[in-house]
């Protein structure tokens, strides 16, 4: 009997989850899946409706920026609002990756318009790319207590997506620079905004809007829009207005007060809050004791005999530092590879020749014969980079190895091993 | 082994039985930045050969802080790395004049 009940209870979390995945599939899709809808009834779809003169072909433009990147808005609203849930968080990620594949697939055979590289609207798996490089960040930053401040409503997302579209078209080959430069936008964005009350939001997004269509209209780029944007949106904000101004200035000096004398005195410490706080964010994952060492040192103690500049130096390098770390561990599974071909003088000679012979048939089938010799020089110099990279590599290991006690055979020995 | 993370090492291997390192009191020893120092520490601290504790008691006034100190195995990784730097640097000029003279 008990055991039927358990059987039964398992069945039930079982259909519970089941539905819940799909719920969240759905949310995740559906926003997508809308503006495949609405973009499928665009005119922009024949070749001969392109004329960028058009007041309509602008507006079109516009609309295509904007929802270009709705997948990152969709995941940060998701990933704000089901924070503390993995399985709601994986099944929304889910199900954008599903809208946008779908997406894809629908454009993919149609005469779509490229209307710039940044858009990615011409197959599934540039969708897909694009799910990763709008979404991680997004998780990453709903994962903070950034994403806690009322300034991160939907409006906002929305307003920040259209400028990091328009961003992402202007500089045009810069893609992969700018899906890292993306929190950075976002903080830009927040540090613009944090004057100004929330419930104005929506109309400063209209207004945003309504500037970057003027622009598109007017003089066609998008930068100077989203700057243009940036700079009425701080003329609106709180700094402009100078009762609201001083009023936010005392306040900054009430919390630098309070903080100072809960820790030590410095009229610096923000700056050193905020490097300590995207120092933290940066590592977020890979160094769980960040947060908490970095805001202790921040801190720091009587006995430190630090100058203000000393400290704040130290403070500031711990971005790095971050990057650095999260960089070593995302390099690590390519350098053990590496290395893996470094020790052994055959892999390293067939890895040169590998990759020499790879780019000559290239060059031959794709340029002919006389590009092949032009570019000989060059192959020789990638052949000659890889080896030497390889002896520098194997230097390295062994000397790791000697340092951690390793007898290690002599090389002839060694690639008489691996060869067997 | 780079001469930074030797001389954390050699800061780590000198402090005192009640002496406590922590992070950014190491860069200030060893006059390095902390974005040399950090990923130095995660680095040796992964490895095994230092361990990072929080001070044992809340002081007042502020966060408790991370003090890091030698284990065994890095003690004994760091004469090892000591002894490969010296053997290096003593082979170093005879391997190179006679490379110079056997190119000759």
């Amino acid at each position: 009997m008990t055991t039927t009940s358990t059987s039964t209870t398992a069945i039930e979390t079982r259909a519970s989850s089941a539905l819940l995945a799909a719920r969240m599939l759905l949310i995740g899709a559906m926003p997508t899946l809308l503006v495949c809808l609405v973009n499928s009834q665009l005119p922009v779809h024949h070749p001969d409706s392109i004329n960028p003169h058009l007041w309509s072909y602008r507006l079109i433009f516009l609309w295509m920026l904007v929802t270009s990147n709705l997948h990152w808005a969709v995941g940060f609203v998701l990933t704000t609002k089901c924070a503390g849930s993995r399985f709601r968080t994986l099944f929304g990620f889910l199900g954008i990756c599903l809208g946008l594949t779908v997406y894809g697939l629908t454009l993919s055979g149609t005469e779509a318009i490229d209307l710039g590289n940044g858009l990615g609207l011409s197959s599934a798996a540039d969708h897909a790319g694009d799910v990763a490089s709008g979404f991680l960040p997004a998780y990453f930053l709903s994962r903070t207590r950034l994403s806690a401040h009322p300034a991160f409503s939907p409006s906002r997302v929305v307003l920040i997506c259209a400028g990091y579209s328009m961003l992402f078209v202007e500089l045009d080959g810069l893609n992969g620079v700018l899906a890292l430069a993306l929190p950075l936008v976002v903080l830009l964005s927040l540090a613009v905004e944090i004057g100004s009350a929330t419930k104005r939001v929506p109309l400063n997004v209209l207004v945003a809007l309504g500037i970057q269509a003027v622009t598109l209209v007017i003089h066609p780029s998008p930068t100077i829009g989203f700057v243009l944007i940036a700079l009425v949106t701080l003329a609106r904000s709180g700094w402009a207005q100078v009762p609201l101004a001083m009023r936010w200035v005392g306040d900054l000096k009430l919390r630098v007060q309070s903080y100072s004398a809960a820790t030590r005195h410095r009229p610096i410490g923000l700056v050193e809050d905020a490097a300590v706080g995207l120092a933290a964010l940066i590592a977020v994952g890979v160094r769980p004791v960040a947060r908490a060492e970095w805001t202790a040192e921040r801190a720091g103690g009587p006995d430190d005999g630090m100058t203000q500049a000393q400290h704040l130096r130290l403070v500031l390098g711990l971005i790095p530092a971050a990057a650095k770390i999260r960089g070593a561990l995302l390099v690590a599974p390519l350098l053990r590879f590496v290395d893996w071909i470094a020790v052994s003088e055959s892999r390293t000679r067939r890895a040169a020749i590998v990759l020499v012979s790879t780019a000559a048939t290239y060059l031959f089938k794709d340029y002919g014969f006389a590009e092949l010799l032009r570019t000989s020089e060059s192959l020789a110099v990638l052949g000659g980079g890889v080896y030497a990279l390889a002896r520098f590599r194997r230097e390295v290991v062994k000397e790791r190895e000697r340092i951690a006690g390793i007898d290690r055979p002599a090389d002839d020995e060694r690639d008489t091993e691996h060869d067997q | 082994m780079t001469t930074p993370t030797l001389a954390i090492l050699d800061l780590l291997s000198s402090v005192g039985p009640n002496e406590e390192l922590f992070g950014l009191r190491i860069c200030q020893l060893a006059d390095l930045g902390s974005g040399t120092v950090y990923p130095i520490l995660d680095r040796l601290e992964r490895a095994g050969w230092i361990v990072g504790e929080w001070e044992a008691e809340q002081p007042s006034g502020r966060p408790k802080r991370r003090a890091y100190r030698l284990t065994g195995d890095g003690a004994t990784a760091y004469q090892r790395a000591l002894q490969v730097r010296a053997e290096k640097r003593r082979k170093w000029l005879p391997e190179t004049l006679a490379r110079l003279a056997g190119a000759r």
